[in-house]
């Protein structure tokens, strides 16, 4: 359970990224913010890298068949939540990838 | 012609995503809900017992299923035990088949080895196959339309990626309350977001249907009538059967051979017991393994000689790579392989397709308002009637599955064809409702549709309470998550319809009087 919880974080914040990468929807977050995330090739990578890490622990935790498959389920949770997120609390996205953030790591610390 | 390809391939989108689209909506429903198809079996026979799969003593089990149908059919040509092993087979259960074509089954409780009564109901194994099978119409029909609807869908996944222009821009782009665009937003959230999930099932979907539709293929490199059954006797070797011998002797015991399996796989890992010919010279016992880990499910066969208990063959859980190449297809379209939490987000996904039929459909009404004026009186037409389908569809099918479970608990239990008659109900209120929404105002339609959804699913826990005590303030005490879920789940889905008629209702933008004609709707 808590795999699944960790995978879902780590695709959660990978979205998010990338989602705040687009220009389209930097524009809800304050100015200081956005304009850091004018490099967006970077930005970009850094959403790109967290989705291979989580597609890492679907395959080393449930093969490769099954991982694969897992990964692709969470994508689309994970892409549904930020779209909601986005469309009615676009101002909670960055708090709660922070919160994301933390709680990931919680999770491997205890 | 049209202009562009892009042209082209938008209007293929929209006339194979119309005209087909309450019938693929019905097969995503079906499908989704058929994904549940034994939790929905147990909560239609609240008879049966909490399952016990995890103690199971296999030779008990066995020698209890023996017992029972030597006991009720002596003289069939095919028994089969099946043990309890997981949540798809949660239950010992006998099956046997005579020569003469008359079958029978019955759980047996583990314990005691006893038949448990039950009451007469296909449950929501038939929901599974009428995914494929529909009802009332014959198998030659069905098998060849639902292969040509499912091309169709593949057809309209891909003319929707290449006409979707900024598909990655738009990736995680909705914008509620804005009408039309609403609607499109949605339509296109749906789809994309779930593009994996929804290529790999209707792909596999095709290929479920590969040897009907492409008989010439086999034909080809195996001839014509016999090569056909040298086929599948190639590729599924363990359907291999024999004749019968006619001449009688006494079938081996079990135990030995139970132990051989044990030998071979380790404790614990046989699924299910099959007797071909039992009581006849010629009887086979085949031993199937439990069902592998991941998309391919083939589990290993040991067959031995029904009268000397002799090993005749042993059949490996991988064949060919060609088969595995079919089962991997198979086994993720079916996706019985996933855990707990991987059932949940293939749930959302199958969600998630049904909702891009349903936003599709509505979709092509709500472009076609604001053009309807008097000039194109085929068109108000055919809106008027797509609009009225959609009712009669979108909300009036979930309407009649839950009509089909009000029954189950609501017909009487001594009452002669009840199973057959549960799906009446559900395609009788299925009907009514296709009536209703042909004769009432489109917006009072939506909202008395809705309205009825929201009653039909939020009463049925109730409904279970009064006729039955499985209902929650058992279940959920006692941790029966199949009982609890199901009740559960039929809340959720109450509310969800309950909170869409009330924001229909709310809607001060459309009026009955505006509501084929507004824009924004």
């Amino acid at each position: 359970m808590i795999l699944n919880l960790q995978i879902f974080l780590t695709t959660f914040i990978g979205m998010s990224i990338l989602a705040l990468s687009m220009r389209r929807h930097a524009q809800h977050l304050p100015s200081k913010i956005s304009q850091r995330l004018n490099h967006r090739r970077l930005v970009s990578l850094a959403g790109w890298t967290a989705l291979s890490m989580a597609l890492y622990l679907c395959i080393a935790h449930h093969g490769i068949s099954t991982g694969w498959v897992l990964w692709f389920g969470h994508l689309t949770a994970a892409a549904l939540s930020v779209a909601f997120l986005l469309s009615y609390q676009a101002k909670l996205i960055m708090r709660l990838v922070i919160m994301a953030i933390l709680a990931l790591s919680m999770t491997y610390i205890i | 012609m049209k202009e562009t390809f892009r042209q082209s391939m938008a209007w293929l989108h929209t006339w194979s995503g119309l005209v087909l689209g309450w019938l693929l909506y019905f097969m995503f429903v079906t499908g989704t809900a058929g994904y549940l198809d034994t939790e929905i079996d147990r909560w239609m026979q609240p008879e049966l017992p909490v399952a016990e799969t995890s103690s199971v003593d296999e030779q008990q089990a066995v020698q209890s299923g023996l017992s029972r149908l030597n006991q009720k059919a002596p003289d069939a040509d095919r028994w089969f035990i099946a043990l309890p092993q997981d949540r798809n087979n949660p239950y010992l259960l006998t099956f046997w088949s005579g020569a003469d074509g008359n079958t029978g089954n019955n759980v047996l409780d583990m314990a005691s080895g006893e038949p448990l009564t039950t009451r007469d109901s296909h449950g929501g194994q038939l929901l599974y196959q009428m995914h494929w099978k529909l009802h009332y119409l014959p198998r030659i029909f069905t098998n060849w339309f639902i292969t040509f609807v499912t091309m169709f869908m593949f057809i309209a996944i891909i003319t929707g990626i290449i006409i979707h222009k900024n598909i990655f821009k738009d990736f995680f782009t909705f914008r509620p309350a804005k009408g039309q665009r609403s609607w499109l937003d949605a339509h296109n959230l749906m789809s994309v977001l779930s593009l994996p999930f929804q290529l790999m099932i209707t792909y596999s979907g095709l290929i479920f249907m590969m040897f009907i539709v492409m008989p010439v293929m086999i034909a080809a490199f195996y001839g014509g009538d016999n090569g056909r059954d040298k086929f599948f006797e190639e590729i599924f070797p363990d359907s291999v059967q024999i004749e019968k011998a006619d001449q009688p002797a006494s079938l081996t015991a079990l135990n030995p051979l139970l132990t051989t399996a044990e030998s071979h796989w380790g404790e614990n890992a046989v699924g299910y017991v099959e007797i071909n010919h039992p009581g006849d010279a010629h009887a086979r016992v085949t031993i199937s393994g439990k069902a592998g880990q991941g998309p391919i499910r083939n589990s290993p066969k040991l067959i031995f000689d029904g009268v000397s208990g002799e090993l005749l063959d042993e059949i490996p859980a991988k064949t060919s790579a060609t088969r595995a190449t079919r089962d991997v297809f198979l086994g993720l379209h079916e996706g019985l392989f996933a855990g707990p939490f991987l059932r949940v987000l293939y749930l959302l996904s199958g969600l998630m397709g049904t909702l891009m039929i349903a936003t599709g459909l509505i979709l092509w009404t709500r472009k076609r308002r604001p053009r309807l004026d008097k000039k194109r009186p085929g068109l108000a037409k055919g809106v008027d009637l797509v609009e009225r389908l959609n009712i009669g569809t979108i909300i009036g099918l979930p309407i009649a599955i839950g009509a089909y479970f009000w029954a189950n608990r609501l017909l009487p239990l001594e009452m002669a064809g009840r199973a057959e008659w549960e799906a009446h109900v559900m395609f009788i209120v299925w009907l009514l409702m296709l009536m209703h929404a042909a004769l009432r105002p489109l917006r009072r339609g939506w909202l008395e549709q809705l309205s009825v959804a929201s009653g039909v699913f939020l009463l049925l826990p109730v409904v279970n309470a009064l006729t039955t005590d499985r209902h929650l303030g058992q279940s959920l005490p006692a941790g029966d998550w199949v009982f609890a879920g199901f009740d559960l789940s039929m809340l959720v889905l109450g509310f969800v319809f309950m909170a869409i008629a009330i924001k229909l209702k709310n809607n001060k933008t459309i009026t009955a009087k505006n509501f084929s004609r507004h824009k924004l709707a």
